[in-house]
């Protein structure tokens, strides 16, 4: 009698420990799914679009939720219609995990620094765009939307004639200056790059450096929005030449003339390079506390330390000094992009997601009052820069006006191996680790591995938008 | 006699067919409670460890690049890249550097500090347990912010309180020649405590008597620490010398990677960094970042096992 009660007390135990067994397996796999911020809402039902539903997956940056607005327009005008946007930091983890599980979001706008959008496009994961081109504008509906893209500004992302990508948010880049500083000091704002050297002296004798550019980020900062910009403007066709993979794309003259030009910056100390080596936002806070008196960075720098900046601090752009005044200025304009799931099944109602993004004013208005930057439609300067903070619509009047030319740097896209070799080398080239040719050589080397890696598709890096630019530049001097 | 039959008896009534019966229902049934209590434990870690390894094994043979499931054998192509690879040597040189430095400091000062704060006279001992240990129950990211501001070497405490001393400061996460002493010091300061802490416990499990009986045979302190304390507790020393080298890896992952991203130029890339970086950082080489991490499980269970047979001392009960 004893024995059978222990054995059922023994049972109980048992069937309790496998519950909560149980319960921990199943809290652990419900824990397993994707993350985030959910924002769904119904329509009301009964209508055309009731069961549909467009699924969006958002990274966290610096464009915010910007897809809220385009996502309750279509919710207003799509009755039935139900939304999902997923703003989360590890998008592109999300849209990897999706993808494998044969449930990948609509459409997606994922760090490209993160995910390798050329390979998707290869692999058959992005739909080309194509599709959207005839689709009717909100406005007026006597034009299509393939006449109102900017296509020069979709660069990321075309591959074999065929656009994968939209820009979702469209950033300048450039020398950013605190324009009152300029004024209390008797600072000549530079016109060209002998006299932004002669700057450094006088920044010098102040106690403040003319310059510092992130180390840390160098892959980014100093490569995109500094080194870049310099290259071009000594030789433009040889800033070409480094975007398209050879045994020798990093021995052009104008690639060693830029490394010495800023190697004599750096010797002179006109480069902080201390605060460079720093996270990206300790560096910025010297060049808000007034350090230092240039800091290449992309338009979203004023956003981004909103809160930082001191009291009458005046943030002007300054097209990138070129080696000869009244020649072009260069800079990298770049964006976070979007792209359309090739396996979607709402191709309907991702055209009009577009369509309103891109050709609503009211649902324009308040994406460019989110994201603080441009969209890929002509004539955005003139219709919708009053909504631009004010260095921001100072980046885009210099291209407007022809004065800075924009082009976008592809090849660490193309190839991702690229970043690290850049990042590598830029560190040790600015801690005067390497030298100029262990630089050079270093890119070099990097290049050949690409071309001998037959498993990485190679592309060919069209510089012919920014050629005609600089005729256009030319015929209007 | 009667005791030979009495003992007869008791052997025949435990072969008799129904005690045995009942010994083997009991042994099944333990065998079936131990199996059904650790099948959700299985269950979980098949899943969760298991498989993902041997996934992780396999795909270190292919060269994939993580967007859909395209993915091109290559045989052993990565490990032979991992092998002409520059940065994989400089991170694993790193990585011993950092993780021999770290434990010697970490575990030299553990028991140190054990041994003091273990010792009745000092009265504010308390105070001390307490202040060791915090840094082990705040997150990482806390202290990451903390000493980067610290360590900054514009407006941070560290080169401010320098120079007021007439000293130079040093960019102490941008200089290749400081930052891996740096990480180390940051790292020993966020886990010495609960090193400490593991210790003290052991330590407080020494029979008092044993202390007494040395000190009345004229052992002064040194010696009694170690010619007791040490060789008593060293069965805790080595296992928490297999934890601490089996979590290490993931604390020098967290404070490096958001302290210094394995720079300037590599100079505090581990190889724990060095994976991430090629398969989740922008490389998107997750084969390639495999057989990074099937380097890292050799390595590291190469050192736990070195270390497991170098330590083997006679274990002393009390």
């Amino acid at each position: 009698m004893k024995k059978h009660k222990g054995s059922a007390r023994h049972f109980g135990l048992k069937a309790l420990l496998m519950l909560l067994s149980l319960v921990m397996l199943f809290t652990t796999l419900s824990a397993c799914q994707s993350p985030g911020k959910t924002d769904g809402t119904t329509g009301d039902g009964g209508d055309s679009y009731a069961g549909r539903k467009l699924d969006v997956l958002f990274m966290v940056g610096g464009q915010g939720q910007m897809a809220d607005p385009i996502l309750a327009k279509l919710e207003e005008v799509l009755p039935g219609l139900e939304t999902t946007v997923v703003y989360d930091h590890q998008a592109n983890e999300i849209m990897r995990k999706r993808t494998l599980a044969n449930d990948p979001p609509d459409i997606f706008d994922v760090n490209a620094h993160f995910y390798d959008h050329y390979a998707a496009i290869n692999e058959g994961v992005c739909k080309p765009l194509d599709f959207l081109y005839d689709v009717p504008t909100v406005n007026d509906s006597s034009k299509k939307l393939g006449d109102i893209i900017n296509f020069a500004m979709l660069n990321f992302g075309y591959v074999d004639g065929k656009h994968y990508c939209m820009a979702d948010t469209i950033y300048t880049s450039g020398l950013w200056y605190d324009a009152n500083m300029f004024k209390e000091k008797g600072y000549a704002v530079p016109e060209s790059w002998d006299e932004f050297v002669a700057l450094g002296e006088k920044a010098k004798a102040d106690s403040k450096y003319l310059l510092t550019y992130s180390s840390r980020y160098g892959d980014e900062y100093f490569y995109n929005y500094w080194f870049n910009p310099l290259l071009a403007t000594i030789n433009v066709q040889d800033y070409g030449r480094t975007q398209n993979p050879a045994p020798d794309s990093w021995d052009a003259p104008a690639v060693r003339k830029a490394l010495e030009l800023t190697k004599e910056l750096i010797d002179k100390g006109y480069v902080d390079t201390v605060s460079g080596t720093l996270e990206i936002t300790e560096t910025q806070m010297e060049f808000c506390n007034g350090n230092i008196l240039f800091y290449p960075c992309g338009s979203w720098l004023e956003a981004e330390m909103a809160g930082n900046w001191p009291d009458g601090f005046d943030l002007k752009y300054l097209p990138f000094p070129p080696q000869k005044k009244g020649d072009p200025s260069y800079l990298h304009v770049t964006g976070v992009v979007s792209a359309v799931s090739a396996k979607t099944k709402n191709e309907d109602l991702v055209k009009e997601y577009y369509r309103y993004m891109l050709s609503d004013k009211e649902t324009m208005e308040k994406v460019v009052g989110i994201t603080l930057n441009g969209l890929p439609v002509k004539n955005f300067s003139a219709n919708y820069g009053s909504l631009l903070p004010k260095s921001v619509a100072s980046s885009w009047d210099a291209i407007d006006s022809g004065q800075a030319i924009g082009f976008r740097v592809m090849a660490p896209s193309f190839y991702t191996s690229l970043g690290a070799t850049l990042k590598d080398r830029i560190d040790g080239f600015t801690s005067g680790e390497i030298s100029i040719d262990d630089v050079i050589n270093g890119l070099n080397e990097q290049y050949e591995q690409i071309l001998a890696d037959d498993s990485v598709p190679k592309y060919e890096y069209d510089l012919s938008s920014v050629m005609d630019a600089i005729r256009e530049y030319n015929e209007n001097k | 006699m009667k005791n030979k039959k009495a003992t007869a008896t008791v052997k025949e009534l435990f072969r008799s067919p129904e005690v045995e019966l009942d010994i083997k229902r009991n042994r099944r049934r333990r065998i079936f409670f131990l199996f059904y209590m650790t099948l959700p434990g299985l269950v979980v870690y098949t899943i969760f460890r298991f498989i993902p390894t041997v996934l992780g094994l396999v795909l270190s043979f292919f060269n994939w690049r993580g967007t859909s499931l395209q993915m091109t054998y290559i045989g052993f192509g990565n490990y032979t890249t991992l092998l002409n690879d520059w940065i994989f040597w400089r991170s694993l040189g790193n990585h011993l550097y950092i993780f021999l430095i770290n434990t010697v400091v970490v575990f030299t000062l553990a028991i140190l500090l054990a041994v003091l704060l273990s010792s009745k006279r000092l009265w504010e001992r308390g105070f001390y347990r307490v202040l060791f240990f915090f840094p082990s129950v705040v997150p990482v990211v806390i202290i990451n912010i903390l000493w980067m501001s610290v360590l900054n070497p514009n407006i941070g405490l560290l080169n401010s309180v320098l120079r007021m001393i007439g000293l130079e400061g040093e960019n102490w996460l941008g200089d290749r020649a400081v930052v891996k002493n740096t990480i180390i010091f940051v790292m020993a300061w966020t886990s010495l405590g609960f090193y400490m802490v593991l210790f003290m416990a052991a330590i407080l499990n020494i029979p008092s008597s044993i202390f007494e009986s040395a000190r009345i045979d004229g052992a002064g302190s040194i010696r009694q620490t170690f010619m007791i304390t040490i060789p008593l507790i060293w069965e805790h020393v080595r296992m928490s010398l297999l934890f601490f080298i089996v979590t290490s890896s993931g604390l020098g992952f967290n404070i490096i990677f958001m302290m210094s991203k394995g720079g300037p130029n590599r100079a505090s890339e581990i190889l724990t960094t060095f994976m991430y970086g090629v398969s989740f950082g922008g490389e998107s080489r997750y084969g390639y970042g495999s057989a990074i991490a099937f380097s890292i499980l050799i390595i590291t269970s190469l050192i736990a096992m070195l270390i497991m047979a170098v330590t083997k001392r006679e274990v002393y009960e009390y």
